[in-house]
C-alpha cells in the first residue's frame, strides 16, 4: 500500500471500545427487544429526540437519554462520536486504511442538520432517517432478515463508509449531522479544536448564518410537502397510520414496520405516487392480508407515523381502507361458483346478495376495515374483482 | 278398501322372513325373483307383489306408525348411503381394498350433484406446491377423471398441469357405474334411507324405502355420503345445520351460435360455463339461501327456479344475437349446497387451510379453489363423528368451519374424502374396530396403495 501522506502522527490502531457498542446495537435489535425499547434506542440519539419533539411539539419520555447526552454535548467534545457512535469505528477503521485527507470540507452535515430541524418545524420528521442510531438499527434488522424491501438502507449505510473511504474522517468532521449538533451545542466550554481532531469546533458566524438558510428551506420544503400531500393521492397504509399528509410527514422511512409484519404485505413505496411518498410504507396484498389480531407495525414505529394499537378490538377502529366491488369482473355474474370473499372476510362484512340470476357481492363498509382477506382470495385475473381501496378522508 | 289378495307360497315364505327367521331366507327369496322377470313378455300378467301391510294409523294422539319388523335385505360390510362424487370413490375404495360393499342412493344414477345437479366443473383439482401447480386430487376421483379423458367428447381441461376439468354428466354416470362394477360393489339405486338401525348406541344399519317397500340394510360399517348427514343425523351424532343458498343449474345449446357480444350488450352476459360440446354450456344459478330440509322449500325452490329458468331462456331467444339458443335441460337434481355438517373429532378450519397446515392423521389433500393458492391437507377426524361409533361422514357434510365450507363441498374435495372415508370403512371391518380406532399408519398405507396424494 502507499504510504500515508497524512500530516498526523500515525497512531497506533488500538481496539476502540466502540465496537462493542456496534455488537450491542446489532444484537439488541438481533433479539427482538420489546417493540418499546426498540423506539428507545432510536430516542437515545439526541437528533432524533430533537426533531420528533420539535415536530410533536410534546415531550416524552423517551427523550430522557437524548436529553443526558446533550447535556453532555454542553461539556465535552463530540461525547457520543467518542462513546457511543455505533457507526465510529468502521468509519475510524476505513479513514485509517485508505483514502488520502483533503476532501472538500462542506459542512454538510451542518447543512442537514439545521434543513432537518427546518422541517421538523412544520412537523416534518423524515430527516431521522440519516440519524446513525436510527440507520444502525435499520441495518441490524437488515441482516437479521434480509429482504429486497428494504435492501436501499445499505445505500444509506454505505454513505459514511464511502466518504470516510474517499476523504479520510471528513464524515464525523464535516458530514454527520449528529456531528454538527454536538458541535453546535459546544457552549459551555473553550475548547476551539476538539481533541482527536474530530469535528469542526465550535460553530462559526458564517456557519450559523449558513444553518439559517438551511433552515428556512427547510421549513419551505415541509410546508409544500405538507400541503402538496394534502391534495396528492392517498396510498393504503398500515393501521393506526396517520392521516396522509401527516404520515408523509412523520414517517422517517426507517423500515421498521416493513420488517415487523409477519405477512410482508408492508413494502416501501417505489415513489411513483409523489416524491414525499417515496419509501414511506404502504400495503400491497399479493402476499397476505392484515391479520386481525397483529398490531405489530403499529408498536415497533418509533416516528410516531403509525399511532400505537394494543388490542384486536381497537384494530377494528381504524381501518386501513375499504373494499370494492367491480360487479363486471365478478365471477358471480358470470354465473360461476364463487364467493370466496365471503369466506374469507375476518369480519363477517361480505355477504352475497342474490336475485334469481344476478348474484353480487356487497361490502358493509362500517365493518370492514380493509385488511385484504378478500382481494388476496378473489379468483379473478388480471386484476381482482375486489380490491381495497385507499380511504379517502 | 285393500285389493284382493292371494296367498302364495311366496307370501308364506316372505312373511317367515319378515317374522325374524333370518336374513338367508330373505335374501334367497329376492334372488328367487329375479330370474322370473327376465325376457318375459310386454304386458304379461304376474302374480301381485303383496307385502305384509303396517300402515300408519291416525289416533287421538296423532297419527303412529305401529311397531313392524323389517325385511333385511342386505347384510354387508361396509354401507355408503349416497351415490354422489363421495360416496361413489367410498364405495369404489372399500370394495377394492377387499371387503363387501353396498351402495345405495336414491335416484338412478351415480354422481349427485356433479351430475343430476349438473355442477359439471370439478374444481380444486390442483394447488401451488413450491411455485409450480401440482395435482392434488389422485386416487379413485383422478382415475374416474383419467376415464373420462380417454372416451370422446367426455371431459375438457383434463391434464397433469391443467386445473378444474369440465365433464359431460352423461358420460361420468357411465364411467361411475363402470368403476363401480368393476370394483364389485353391491349396488341399489331407487333406494332412499330413511332411517338408521341401533344396535344400542351404535347404528348398525339403514332402513331403505322404495318401491320394494320397506327394509334394512345391515352393515359393520356406514359411510354417510348423502351431502345432508341424514344418516348421522338419524344415528344421533352431534351436527351443525346451516342455511345456504339453494340453486337450479340448466344447460343452454347452440352456444356457439349465439352473438355473445351483442347479448352482453343487452345485459345477457352470463351464457354459462364450457362443457366438453362447444354449443352447449352449462349455467350457474346461485338462488335464496334456505332451509334444504325443509320439502315445502325444496319443492318452491324448484317450481320458482324452473319458472326463471324458462323465462330467462325465453327472454334470451327475443334477443337479436340469441334467435338459436335453446334450453337443452334443467337438472333434475335441485342444486343444494350445505344443510348438515357433521360436528367432528376434529374441525379443519380455513386458517388451518390457508396456511397449509399438515396433520399426522393426514388422509387426502384440497386443492386451490380456482387453482392457485396453496393445498391443504385433510386430516382424519373431519370424516369421524365426536363420538358415535360405527360411522364416517364423507363429502360435503364433514366437519370444517363455516369458512372452509366453501371449499370443502368443492367436488375435488367430496371425491378425496369419499376415497378416505371408504378405506378408512374397510380398514374398521378387517381389524374389527371402531372409525375412530383405525391405524392410521395402516389407512395412510392403503390410500398411498390405491393412489391417494397425502402431500
Ligand atoms: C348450484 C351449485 C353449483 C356448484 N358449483 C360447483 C362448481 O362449479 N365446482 C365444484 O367443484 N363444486 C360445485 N358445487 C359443489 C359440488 O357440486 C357439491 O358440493 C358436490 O358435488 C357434493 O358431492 P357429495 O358427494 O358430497 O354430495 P351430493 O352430490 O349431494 O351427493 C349425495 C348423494 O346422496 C344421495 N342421497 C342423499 N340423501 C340420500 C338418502 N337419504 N338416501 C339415499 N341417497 C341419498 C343423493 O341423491 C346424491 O346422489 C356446486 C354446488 C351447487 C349446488
Ligand atoms: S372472490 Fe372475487 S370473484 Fe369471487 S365472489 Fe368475491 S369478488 Fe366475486
Amino acid at each position: 500500500m502507499e504510504p500515508r501522506r497524512s500530516s498526523e502522527p500515525r497512531r497506533a490502531y488500538r481496539l476502540d471500545w466502540r465496537w462493542l457498542v456496534l455488537v450491542l446495537w446489532v444484537v439488541l435489535h438481533w433479539i427482538q427487544l420489546p417493540a418499546s425499547w426498540q423506539r428507545a434506542l432510536d430516542h437515545a440519539s439526541p437528533l432524533v429526540a430533537l426533531v420528533s419533539t420539535l415536530a410533536r411539539r410534546t415531550i416524552s419520555v423517551t427523550v430522557g437519554v437524548a436529553f443526558f447526552l446533550g447535556v453532555l454535548m454542553m461539556i465535552h467534545a463530540r461525547p457520543i462520536c467518542r462513546w457511543c457512535c455505533p457507526l465510529g469505528p468502521m468509519v475510524d477503521f476505513l479513514s485509517r486504511v485508505c483514502g488520502r485527507p483533503g476532501g472538500p470540507k462542506w459542512p454538510v452535515g451542518s447543512w442537514l442538520l439545521a434543513f432537518g430541524l427546518g422541517l421538523s418545524i412544520v412537523g416534518v420528521t423524515w430527516v431521522a432517517a440519516v440519524d446513525l442510531f436510527v440507520l444502525t438499527g435499520c441495518a441490524a434488522r437488515l441482516i437479521r432478515q434480509p429482504t429486497w424491501d428494504t435492501a436501499w438502507v445499505w445505500h444509506l449505510v454505505a454513505l459514511p463508509l464511502v466518504v470516510s473511504l474517499l476523504w479520510p474522517r471528513d464524515w464525523c468532521r464535516s458530514w454527520c449531522p449528529l456531528g454538527a449538533l454536538q458541535d453546535a451545542l459546544k457552549v459551555l466550554h473553550r475548547e476551539t479544536t476538539p481533541s482527536g481532531s474530530v469535528g469542526h469546533g465550535r460553530w462559526s458566524r458564517r456557519h450559523w448564518m449558513q444553518g439559517l438558510v438551511a433552515a428556512i428551506l427547510g421549513v419551505g420544503t415541509g410546508g409544500h410537502q405538507v400541503r402538496s400531500a394534502r391534495a396528492g393521492v392517498r396510498l393504503i397504509r398500515p393501521p393506526g397510520a396517520l392521516p396522509e399528509e401527516w404520515f408523509r410527514a412523520m414517517c422517517w422511512r426507517c423500515g421498521a414496520c416493513v420488517h415487523a409484519c409477519p405477512t410482508r404485505i408492508i413494502v416501501p413505496d417505489t415513489g411513483r405516487h409523489g416524491p414525499s411518498s417515496w419509501l414511506t410504507p404502504r400495503v400491497v396484498f399479493d402476499r397476505g392480508y392484515c391479520l386481525p389480531q397483529c398490531v405489530r407495525c403499529t408498536q415497533v414505529c418509533p416516528s410516531g407515523a403509525l399511532q400505537s394499537i394494543t388490542t384486536t378490538e381497537a384494530k377494528r377502529m381504524h381501518p386501513i381502507g375499504v373494499a370494492e366491488v367491480a360487479v363486471a369482473a365478478c365471477w358471480l355474474t358470470e354465473g360461476r361458483e364463487c364467493g370466496r370473499c365471503v369466506s374469507a372476510c375476518p369480519y363477517d362484512a361480505i355477504r352475497v346478495q342474490t336475485d334469481v340470476f344476478d348474484s353480487r357481492v356487497v361490502v358493509h363498509r362500517e365493518q370492514c376495515t380493509g385488511c385484504g382477506a378478500c382481494e388476496q382470495e378473489c379468483p379473478t385475473r388480471p386484476a381482482r374483482a375486489i380490491m381495497v381501496r385507499p380511504l379517502t378522508s | 278398501m285393500a285389493g284382493v289378495r292371494r296367498v302364495s307360497r311366496r307370501d308364506v315364505l316372505r312373511g317367515m322372513a319378515v317374522a325374524g327367521l333370518g336374513a338367508p331366507l330373505a335374501r334367497w327369496v329376492v334372488a328367487e325373483e329375479r330370474p322370473a322377470q327376465a325376457g318375459a313378455r310386454e304386458l304379461e300378467p304376474v302374480p301381485v307383489s303383496s307385502r305384509p301391510r303396517y300402515p300408519a294409523i291416525r289416533t287421538s294422539e296423532g297419527v303412529v306408525q305401529p311397531q313392524r319388523p323389517l325385511p333385511v335385505l342386505e347384510e354387508t360390510d361396509v354401507l355408503v348411503v349416497g351415490g354422489g362424487a363421495a360416496g361413489f370413490a367410498a364405495a369404489v375404495a372399500a370394495a377394492r381394498a377387499g371387503v363387501r360393499t353396498t351402495l345405495i342412493e336414491r335416484y338412478g344414477y351415480f354422481g349427485g350433484l356433479w351430475t343430476g345437479g349438473m355442477v359439471l366443473l370439478v374444481m380444486g383439482t390442483h394447488a401451488v406446491v413450491q411455485g409450480k401447480l401440482q395435482k392434488t386430487l389422485r386416487g379413485i376421483g383422478d382415475e374416474l377423471l383419467a376415464r373420462l379423458s380417454k372416451l370422446d367428447g367426455a371431459i375438457v381441461n383434463y391434464g397433469e398441469d391443467r386445473a378444474n376439468p369440465t365433464v359431460d354428466p352423461e358420460a361420468t354416470k357411465i364411467v361411475m357405474d363402470e368403476m363401480v362394477s368393476e370394483a364389485g360393489v353391491r349396488v341399489l339405486f331407487h333406494s332412499w334411507a330413511t332411517d338408521v338401525v341401533m344396535d344400542g348406541e351404535r347404528p348398525c344399519g339403514v332402513v331403505v324405502d322404495g318401491k320394494s317397500g320397506r327394509h334394512a340394510i345391515l352393515a359393520k360399517i356406514l359411510v354417510d355420503a348423502t351431502g345432508d348427514g341424514d344418516i348421522f343425523a338419524a344415528a344421533g351424532a352431534e351436527h351443525e345445520q346451516r342455511l345456504h343458498a339453494i340453486g337450479l343449474v340448466h344447460r343452454l345449446g347452440n352456444v356457439d351460435r349465439a352473438d355473445r357480444e351483442r347479448l352482453k350488450s343487452a345485459g345477457f352476459g352470463n351464457l354459462g360455463s364450457i362443457t366438453p360440446h362447444p354449443s352447449v354450456t352449462w349455467v350457474n344459478l346461485r338462488g335464496p339461501s334456505s332451509n334444504a330440509l325443509d320439502v315445502r322449500e325444496l319443492t318452491r325452490l324448484e317450481i320458482q327456479h324452473r319458472r326463471a329458468i324458462w323465462e330467462r331462456v325465453q327472454a334470451l331467444r327475443k334477443q337479436p344475437g340469441g334467435e338459436a339458443l335453446f334450453l337443452l335441460d334443467i337438472a333434475p337434481q335441485l342444486g343444494v349446497r350445505i344443510s348438515r355438517t357433521l360436528v367432528g373429532m376434529k374441525q379443519l378450519t380455513r386458517t388451518e387451510a390457508r396456511e397449509s397446515r399438515t396433520f399426522p392423521d393426514t388422509i387426502g389433500v384440497g386443492g386451490a379453489d380456482a387453482g392457485r393458492g396453496p393445498q391443504w391437507p385433510i386430516p382424519y377426524g373431519v370424516l369421524v363423528p365426536k363420538r358415535l361409533d360405527g360411522l364416517l361422514a364423507a363429502g360435503r357434510c364433514v366437519c370444517v368451519d363455516e369458512k372452509l365450507i366453501e371449499s370443502m363441498r368443492l367436488i375435488a374435495a367430496c371425491l378425496v374424502t369419499g376415497h378416505a372415508a371408504g378405506a378408512a370403512a374397510a380398514l374398521c371391518v378387517q381389524d374389527r374396530c371402531e372409525p375412530r380406532h383405525v391405524d392410521i399408519g395402516r389407512l395412510q398405507g392403503l390410500l398411498r396403495q390405491q393412489g391417494a396424494y397425502l402431500g
